[in-house]
Formats: structure tokens, C-alpha cells, sequence
């Protein structure tokens, strides 16, 4: 571990504190901050654009109101046209008509019928007749003119039809039965007799409408009723035809799509779109009404006509509002209605149009405000982005000053006696590879050596190893070339295959930098770096080191072709003479003061699991010396500590105990079943050892000090050795002894386990220690050995 | 110190600790009010010989930016700065100055035992706060760092409840735990305690020291780190004229 890792993160924190979050809060703006500008350009433009369409709506409903108005009064105008001759002939001819001579009278009636037929094309025909059941009328028929009288002839009374020209001239006649008419009973002549008393402007009688089969036109009749000079009765009727009315009112435009019509106030059609098929045989005009299902717009018009009178209105149907206008017909038939409607549409389509192309616009412009936005925002993270960059560089140049200022600084940097752990970590930490290590060739130039390998992962260092040119013939043959060697997977590289099995595959690693270590153009050694994640950033690092090595490589190899040269041939015959036969055998010692085999009575325990053994150990700690009086002092102390507890041992009848370095091992017994007796000689040894070591101890002026623990636990037996005759034990047993000799509170010192204590209380004084906790064990409390309890130790003395 | 002097022309970088001509605010009673400099690089201990625990623990507070810099009447500003890993406390909102100091581990005088709760949160509260690794972790650690101090396991008792020994120890495992950056230690020896305990200490200080800790070591007597002092390490003496070498 480097200098360099006091930076990074000791653990996983929650909140760096290098990591500055105003900076961040700020960022965020400069995201949303656009984003947020686009969104109000938007609304902004919705309302002003919804504001627009709702003004010029209304400013077109009222236009085209306005204009259904006028278009109203023209229809009106039109219609009242079309019914005056009604109005102003009847009247004429009821001053005309006077005369007590009734043949003058029609003669005067056929002059007068004959010229209006003439000028007047919707007018049909004119009808006189008297309280008597006289009846006259004048009519066209097929391009002339037909003056029809009713008279008897033959005893019968018959239709005489006299056919002129325009000017009255005679050109033929003919007669038809009139058996059962009588005019008197006529409708048009009652109603007029009817009206009669009334005021002159409204004494004209209007008929309904009913079709004329033999002409096939939808007639409406008015009719006047006066009295001669001689005060007879006399109605003057002239029927008006409405097929040119509805050809009229049908080539009405009414805005762009509108429509009107003429109907009375049950619905019936007078005129209008309905009666387009007048004329046709088969046609009931007196049945035409308006239709709910296809005219709903007049209906609901003449509805609310019927409700409020005349006026404008505003009906929706078929999704699409409809302006309508409904007035009565004043100069025409009282319950007559005109109604007219136009589509909304149809005024305010440009306002439509206005606003789509507002909206266009608004995509238009919001769709720059958006690029604008993203141009911004992608510019605020590039600047970011940059800013970033340039502190990660600055802090990299930095790292890098300071890895290569320490480099140049440390002491002995050229001296190739000195070794430099440094230069490793060094290049793993800067490089971020998992393993760097320095090889130096020898000077048979056949072998490289490991000089140092610095593992980052594990933070530790190793050397000696050895590469050797039959071995790894690829490697030598690169390192001869001098060009440095980058692979990302060295283990598919033939050179590098067999580095890869023998180095590299210890840590796993798959990328290899090598570069060799060249002084005066001849390879003297190589760089190494496994997986390295940021090689380009430890240029700087590697080349500076492959400079020093070089130097003090070079120099080791120039020493070492000395050394060769001087020794020559001797070295050879040197190493034949100095072999394994001058070292002793190996001596194996068992260490024990009481050997197992002495307790049991001569039969050695099985190998094998013992789940509770009394175990105990004892552990000296001591200031070594290097000092050889002190040693000899200490050896003489130690000598006499180990005779007293070899007799203290014996005394208590321990199963065995042992020496292993700096410690004691006791077994209180060692037998499958749990033995208390043993735990208790055990317990009471250890207390007769305190004792005696302290005394010991107290009287010589030494740092010498020693700890007790004691467990029962399982402990495993096992035998080793050629014969499999050397007792050795291990297990858990074990290992918690030590430690609580080990971890004893102070010295001198008896620590017991919680279950040692289990099997000691009542017999034993001991004092808590407190509760803790080990991952394996979970909490259990441990003790400290006071002594022997009153009560027992009375028994037994 | 050529490396520390070298360095600090390229700015802070290296410097676990760093007062620079920094003044704090306090009154004539505690820290006096005169200028401060200091600087650690990693791995670094230095000692600070000082008779007065309670200006030991005003220079500690004054260290993790508990104890502010005094400010300049004439520019408003602090009067020098004292920076942790190359940040300014004065420069750190609340959170970040919290987060920091979790990287820095400290004996105190008076400990500051949470009596209400068992030793083992005490112990484990400081990295449960400010770092993510998981509790069994965080526990895997503190029980090696325990046993390497002379405790059996982890202590799971109310700390009144430990003696003074053991809770000395379980002192060691809270400040060494979840690898410090800095350790600030106010009187940490106490020389009647058993020698291993002592060589413990000295170990796993060492170890820190080698990751890359810095070390500031406040005693009342130049003997508790006469053991350990090497050549080379800076000593400075806190007195009523401030840090004086």
C-alpha cells in the first residue's frame, strides 16, 4: 500500500466528502433550466393562441349572424315578392268587379286573368264566383289561355272552356261536367265569406297549400270576398304556385353550405329543399314535414321558434355547430316560418385555418426553442465535461509528480546493493495493474530473476523467482529484440505462453506488459505489469524506472562477469565438494515432559476425535535479548520455570504436557466421555504453576511474563512420523486455549472459557470477565481463575 | 521533510493534515490564540508533547474543524486554514464535514462511552454511520482488531460494565476500525497498562501508518512514545505560545 491509497475510500462511505454537491444542484439546473424555458415558450404560445381563436369565433358568429340576418330579410323580401300579386290583384279586382251586370263583371275578370297570366309565370290561375253558384276562371293551358265558365248546357251543368290566344282571340272550345260542383262549398269561398268583416289588410283568406293533380303544381290559394254594386256576394280567388317558391329558396346560398326553408308551425314544408321532387307524379307535397333524423338543425330551430319567436340561435348536431335564424313570413300566410341555417364553419373555417396556422408556427418555433435548449444543454455538459477532464488531468499529472518526485528522491536510488521495494509499488499503483515486478538478467544471460514482484491485491512483496532462456525461450527472445510487448490475453501469444502457466496464472491474470530493461543497446532485465487497467498513465513512471534499473542492472551484471572471471574454474569443483552430506540428520523431537504413553499406563490414546478435553496452555511473553549474558540468564530461569512445572504437572497426574516453543500444552485427560477429575487437576496444576512461576519470577529482576487459558473442547489426536508413533493434537479445543492465553486480561493470568468454567464451578473462584463475541462461537462470557473456593479447599486440607 | 517541502509548492496535495497559519477561536483558557502550523503527510506520526488534556482536546477539535478558525475583523475571512485530505473545513457544509470526519479516528480523554448502549454498537456505530459495508463485515473486522488487542471476541456488555483494562482495549478497536485516514490521539498509553497491550497498540499503529494513516500522538510526557519515536519524526511541544518545536 502506497501513499497514493490514502486518498481513495477507506470502505464504501455514504457520502464522499470530496465530492463538492453544490456543484451538482447546479448541474441540474443547467439541465432542467432549458428544458423548463421550452416548456413555458410553449404555454405561453397555447394561451395566446387560444385567446386568438376564441376572439375571431365570436367576431365571425356575430359577423355571420349578422349576415343570416340580412340574408333573412332578403329571403322575406323575396317570398312577400312572390305573394303580392295575391294581395294587390285580389284588391284590384275587387274595385274592378263591382259592376251589377255579373257578364260584365267576368268578362272584365277574364281581360284581367288573361294579362296577369301573361306577366306573372307563378301565378296559376283566378277563380270568380258568386252567391248564386256562378263560376268563372282563368287559367293556361298548354301555351294558351283558358277561360272556363260554369253554365248549364242540356239540361246539365257543364265546364264551357274557351281556348284564346294572348290578345283574347278565339281559337277553339269544348266543354266538360261539372255534375256536383258547386263553388260555394269551396273552401277558398267560405274562408273568404269568412273573413270578410275583417280589416282590409287582413281580409285576404290564404288556403293551405294542397298539389293541383291535372298540373301537377303545389298550389296556395288567397281569396277575397266583396259585394257588387247591387250587394251580391262575390269572391275573387287567384292561386299561386310554390314549385318556383321551392326552386327559389333552393337556389338560395346560405354561406358556404347553409340551408332554408319555408314551413308552417307544425313542421309541414312549404317550400325548400324537402319539396325539391314537386312537379314529379307520385309526390304528396301535402305530406312533406321536416325529418328529425336528417333535419335536426330546423328542427330544433323551429322548436325554440315556437318557444321564443323570431331570432338567432345557436344548435349543435351532427358534431358541428350550426348558426340558425327563424322569422315568421309577414306578408304571406300568418303561421308561416322561414328557417335558415349555416354551419359554424362555414364563417369561422378561417379562424381554423388561423389557428392551425398558428400552430404550425408555434411547432416551428418551439421546435427551434428545443434545439436552442439541447444546444445548450449539450454545451453546459461538454464545458462540464472538459472542466471534468482537465481536473482528472491535473490530479493525474500531480499523482505522477509525486510518485516520480519520491522515486528520484529515495535514498540509494542507483545503488544497486539497496533494495527498492518502492519501485513496484510504484509502477502497480500507477499503472493500476494487479501484479509489477522488476527482473534483472543474469550475467550467463540465460536466466532472469525476479528482483521484486509487488502483488497490489494483497499488498505484499516476493522475489527469487526464477525464468530461464530453455524454459522461456519466447520471453528471451523478445527481451533480446528490445520492443516492448502489449498483450491483452498473453496466454494465446506463443512467446508468452509458457510466462502465462508459470507466472501469471498464480493471480489469474490475462494482460501483460513487458518492456526490457536495456543499458548501452544489450538487454539487462524487464519490467512487468499484469493486467494493468491504466497503462498510458504510468508512461512517465515506467520510463523513468527502466532508466534507473538499467543503471544499477548494468552495474550488477558488470560485478558479477567480474566475480566470474575471478573465481574461474574453482566455483565449479567447489559446489561438488559442499553437498547435502555435510548437514546432520534431522533430529525429531517430541517435546513432551509427560508423554501420553506415561498416563496411560503404556497404551497410547486412538487417533481420533475427543469431543471434551481438559486442555490448557500456557504462554510466556518475554523481551528477547540479544544480549548473551541475559540469554544465558533467561535460559538458566526458564530451565528451572520448566522442572517446577514438570513436577507440578506429575503431582496433579496431568495425561501429558507439552512444549512447543514459547508454550506449555497440558491435557487434564484425555479419554471419549466428559472427566471432571481431570478438568479439576487441570484447573488446580494451573493454579500450583501460577504459584510457582510467580515466585520464581518475583525474585529475579526480569521482563519475563506468562499467560494461562484453559478450555474443554474437542480436540482431534493424530500420529505422525515414520512409525506413526509422535502424538500430536490439534482442534478447537486447541485453538481457544492459546487464545485465551493469549488474550489473558493481564499476567500471570488464568483466562477460562465458558466451558471450562462449566465444568470448574462450585470447585473454583472465578471472576467474569465480561461477554463476547466471536463469529463462529457467538457470545459466551469469559472468566479469570481466582482460586480454589473456600469450601473445597477446606475439604481438602 | 525535502519531499514535504518540495510538494507543498504544487498546493496541499499529500497532506493528510495541514494548519496553515491557522488561528482558533477559543478563549484564553483552552487553545491559545496564536498561529498553528502543521503538516502530515500519509503514514506520518508526529508527537505533541502537552500537559493540559483540555488543550490537547481543544487542538484535537480544532484539527476535525469542531473548533472554528478565527475570523480576520478587517476581511471577514478565517485566519488561516486547517485542512483535512486536502479539504478546508471551513470550505465543508455539515454533511460532508461529517463524512469526513468519519474518515479520522480519535482517543479521547474522557472516551465518550455511550453508557445507554452495549460496547460492541459503541464500537461499531462510528463505521455503521458513515459507511455502506455490511454489519457482519464491519464485525469480522472489529473482532480481529479485538483479539490483536487482548480481547477474547467482540465485548457485548455495557461499557461501565468492562474494566478499565478492557475498555482501554475496546478504546484501540474503535479507532482502528474501518481504516482510518488520520488518528488523532490524545494520551492513547497508559504506561501502568501490560506490555503486550502497549506492543499491540504500537503494531497496529504501525500497520496503519503503512496503509497510509498520519498520525498526530498527544502525550503528557515524552516517555510514552519513547519506544517508538525514530529519528526524523516531527516533535512539537503545545504550550501557552502554541505548537512549538
Amino acid at each position: 500500500m502506497t501513499k497514493g491509497d490514502s486518498r481513495a475510500l477507506p470502505t464504501d462511505e455514504i457520502i464522499d466528502p470530496a465530492i463538492d454537491t453544490t456543484g451538482r444542484r447546479w448541474q441540474l439546473f443547467q439541465f432542467i433550466g432549458p428544458i423548463l424555458g421550452v416548456i413555458l415558450v410553449i404555454m405561453t404560445i397555447g394561451v395566446v393562441t387560444l385567446y386568438t381563436y376564441r376572439t375571431m369565433r365570436e367576431g365571425a358568429i356575430t359577423l355571420s349572424r349578422n349576415l343570416l340576418k340580412s340574408q333573412q330579410r332578403y329571403i322575406t323580401e323575396e317570398v312577400s315578392h312572390y305573394l303580392s300579386p295575391a294581395t294587390g290583384i285580389s284588391f284590384m279586382a275587387s274595385g274592378m268587379l263591382t259592376s251589377t251586370d255579373m257578364q260584365a263583371n267576368a268578362n272584365a275578370f277574364m281581360t284581367l286573368g288573361r294579362s296577369v297570366l301573361r306577366g306573372i309565370p307563378h301565378v296559376d290561375s283566378f277563380y270568380l264566383a258568386d252567391d248564386q253558384g256562378h263560376f268563372w276562371m282563368s287559367a293556361r293551358r298548354d301555351g294558351q289561355y283558358e277561360e272556363t265558365t260554369l253554365q248549364i248546357e242540356d239540361g246539365a251543368p257543364y265546364y264551357r272552356h274557351r281556348l284564346t290566344d294572348k290578345d283574347g282571340r278565339f281559337i277553339s272550345t269544348d266543354r266538360l261536367s261539372a255534375e256536383g260542383y258547386d263553388p260555394r262549398l269551396r273552401p277558398w269561398y267560405k274562408g273568404a265569406l269568412h273573413f270578410e268583416s275583417r280589416a282590409p289588410d287582413r281580409r285576404l283568406f290564404w288556403t293551405d297549400p294542397y298539389p293541383y293533380l291535372s298540373t301537377h303544381q303545389f298550389i296556395v290559394t288567397a281569396s277575397l270576398a266583396f259585394r257588387t254594386l247591387d250587394g251580391r256576394h262575390v269572391v275573387f280567388a287567384i292561386s299561386i304556385s310554390l314549385n318556383r317558391l321551392t326552386q327559389f329558396v333552393n337556389s338560395l346560398k346560405v354561406g358556404k353550405s347553409g340551408q332554408a326553408v319555408i314551413v308552417d308551425l307544425s313542421g309541414h314544408v312549404i317550400a325548400g329543399h324537402n319539396m325539391m321532387d314537386v312537379g314529379k307524379p307520385g309526390f304528396d307535397a301535402e305530406n312533406v314535414h321536416l325529418d328529425p333524423k336528417t333535419q335536426p338543425v330546423f328542427v330544433r330551430a323551429l322548436n325554440v321558434f315556437r318557444v321564443m319567436g323570431d331570432g338567432t340561435g345557436m344548435v349543435q348536431a351532427r358534431g358541428q355547430n350550426y348558426v340558425t335564424i327563424a322569422s315568421a313570413m309577414p306578408l304571406a300566410k300568418r303561421s308561416w316560418v322561414l328557417l335558415l341555417n349555416a354551419p359554424e364553419s362555414d364563417f369561422a373555417s378561417f379562424t381554423h385555418a388561423v389557428q392551425k396556422q398558428a400552430v404550425y408556427f408555434s411547432i416551428v418555433i418551439v421546435g427551434l426553442a428545443l434545439v436552442l435548449a439541447l444546444g445548450l444543454i449539450y454545451q453546459g455538459r461538454r464545458v462540464e465535461r472538459l472542466q471534468k477532464d482537465l481536473t482528472v488531468l491535473d490530479d493525474k499529472k500531480k499523482e505522477d509528480n509525486a510518485v516520480l518526485l519520491k522515486i528520484t528522491n529515495t535514498e540509494g536510488l542507483l545503488n544497486p546493493e539497496q533494495e527498492q521495494p518502492y519501485f513496484c509499488e510504484a509502477l502497480a499503483e500507477r499503472a493500476a495493474a494487479r501484479r509489477a515486478s522488476v527482473w534483472r538478467l543474469l550475467a550467463d544471460g540465460d536466466r532472469l530473476l525476479c528482483e521484486d514482484m509487488f502483488d497490489r491485491g494483497r499488498d505484499a512483496h516476493g522475489s527469487g523467482m526464477e525464468l530461464t532462456r530453455n524454459g522461456h525461450p519466447g520471453v528471451f527472445e523478445c527481451l533480446e529484440s528490445g520492443h516492448d510487448v502489449d498483450l491483452p490475453d498473453a496466454g494465446e501469444d506463443q512467446r508468452f505462453q509458457s510466462l502465462q502457466r508459470v507466472v501469471m496464472r498464480m493471480i489469474g491474470a490475462k494482460h501483460l506488459f513487458f518492456m526490457p530493461v536495456v543499458e548501452e543497446h544489450r538487454p539487462v532485465g524487464a519490467i512487468m505489469l499484469e493486467d494493468p487497467y491504466q497503462l498510458d498513465e504510468a508512461d512517465r513512471v515506467i520510463a523513468l524506472l527502466a532508466s534507473v534499473l538499467a543503471v544499477r542492472f548494468g552495474h550488477v551484471q558488470e560485478e558479477e562477469k567480474k566475480t566470474a572471471q575471478l573465481q574461474g574454474g574453482t566455483a565449479a569443483t567447489a559446489v561438488g565438494t559442499t553437498g547435502r552430506s555435510a548437514r546432520s540428520p534431522m533430529r525429531i523431537v517430541e517435546g513432551f515432559l509427560i508423554h501420553p504413553e506415561e498416563e496411560g499406563n503404556g497404551v497410547p490414546p486412538m487417533p481420533g476425535l475427543y469431543p471434551t478435553v481438559p486442555i490448557m496452555v500456557l504462554e510466556f511473553s518475554e523481551a528477547y535479548s540479544s544480549n548473551r549474558d541475559t540469554a544465558q540468564a533467561m535460559l538458566e530461569l526458564v530451565a528451572e520455570l520448566g522442572g517446577k512445572i514438570e513436577g507440578i504437572a506429575r503431582e496433579r497426574g496431568l495425561f501429558s504436557a507439552q512444549v512447543a516453543g514459547n508454550r506449555f500444552i497440558f491435557l487434564g485427560s484425555c479419554s471419549q466421555s466428559i472427566d471432571a477429575e481431570g478438568a479439576v487437576h487441570l484447573a488446580e496444576a494451573a493454579i500450583g504453576i501460577r504459584e510457582a512461576c510467580l515466585m520464581v519470577i518475583a525474585q529475579m529482576n526480569t521482563q519475563l511474563m506468562f499467560r494461562i487459558g484453559i478450555d474443554v473442547g474437542p480436540v482431534l489426536v493424530a500420529y505422525f512420523g515414520e512409525r506413526r508413533d509422535i502424538f500430536n493434537l490439534w482442534g478447537e479445543g486447541l485453538t481457544m486455549a492459546e487464545a485465551l492465553a493469549h488474550n489473558a486480561p493481564d499476567g500471570g493470568q488464568i483466562q477460562v472459557s465458558e466451558r471450562a468454567y462449566q465444568t470448574l464451578q462450585g470447585v473454583f473462584l472465578f471472576r467474569l470477565r465480561g461477554e463476547f463475541f466471536l463469529p463462529n462461537n457467538g457470545i459466551s462470557n469469559s472468566y479469570i481463575l481466582a482460586g480454589r473456593s473456600e469450601s473445597t479447599a477446606a475439604e481438602r486440607s | 521533510m525535502v519531499e514535504n517541502a518540495t510538494l507543498s509548492e504544487g498546493g496541499d496535495y499529500g497532506f493528510v493534515l495541514k494548519l496553515d497559519d491557522a488561528v482558533p477561536f477559543s478563549d484564553s483558557t483552552g487553545l491559545p490564540s496564536v498561529k498553528y502550523n502543521l503538516s502530515l503527510e500519509p503514514g506520518e506520526c508526529v508527537f505533541v508533547e502537552c500537559r493540559d488534556s483540555f488543550r490537547a482536546a481543544q487542538f484535537t477539535d480544532f484539527c476535525v474543524g469542531l473548533l472554528p478558525v478565527k475570523p480576520d475583523p478587517s476581511t471577514g475571512k478565517g485566519q488561516g486554514t486547517v485542512s483535512c485530505m486536502g479539504l478546508n473545513w471551513a470550505e465543508l457544509d455539515e454533511k460532508r464535514a461529517q463524512a469526513l470526519r468519519g474518515r479520522i479516528g480519535r482517543i479521547t480523554d474522557d472516551s465518550g462511552w455511550i453508557d445507554l448502549y452495549e460496547m460492541h454498537m459503541n464500537i461499531l456505530w462510528p463505521s455503521l454511520h458513515h459507511s455502506r459495508t455490511s454489519y457482519d463485515k464491519l464485525v469480522l473486522e472489529a473482532v480481529h482488531l479485538a483479539e490483536s488487542f487482548g480481547l477474547p471476541g467482540l465485548p457485548t456488555q455495557l461499557p461501565e460494565k468492562l474494566s478499565l483494562l478492557d475498555r482501554k482495549r475496546s478504546e484501540y478497536v474503535r479507532t482502528f476500525m474501518n481504516r482510518p485516514s488520520l488518528l488523532l490521539l490524545e494520551n492513547p498509553i497508559n504506561l501502568g497498562g501490560p506490555i503486550e497491550l502497549y506492543n499491540a497498540f504500537l503494531t497496529e499503529l504501525t500497520a496503519a501508518r503503512e496503509r497510509g494513516c498520519a498520525v498526530v500522538w498527544i502525550g503528557s510526557e515524552r516517555s510514552a512514545w519513547a519506544g517508538y519515536a525514530r529519528p526524523g519524526m516531527q516533535r512539537f511541544r503545545l504550550g501557552s505560545n502554541g505548537l512549538v518545536k
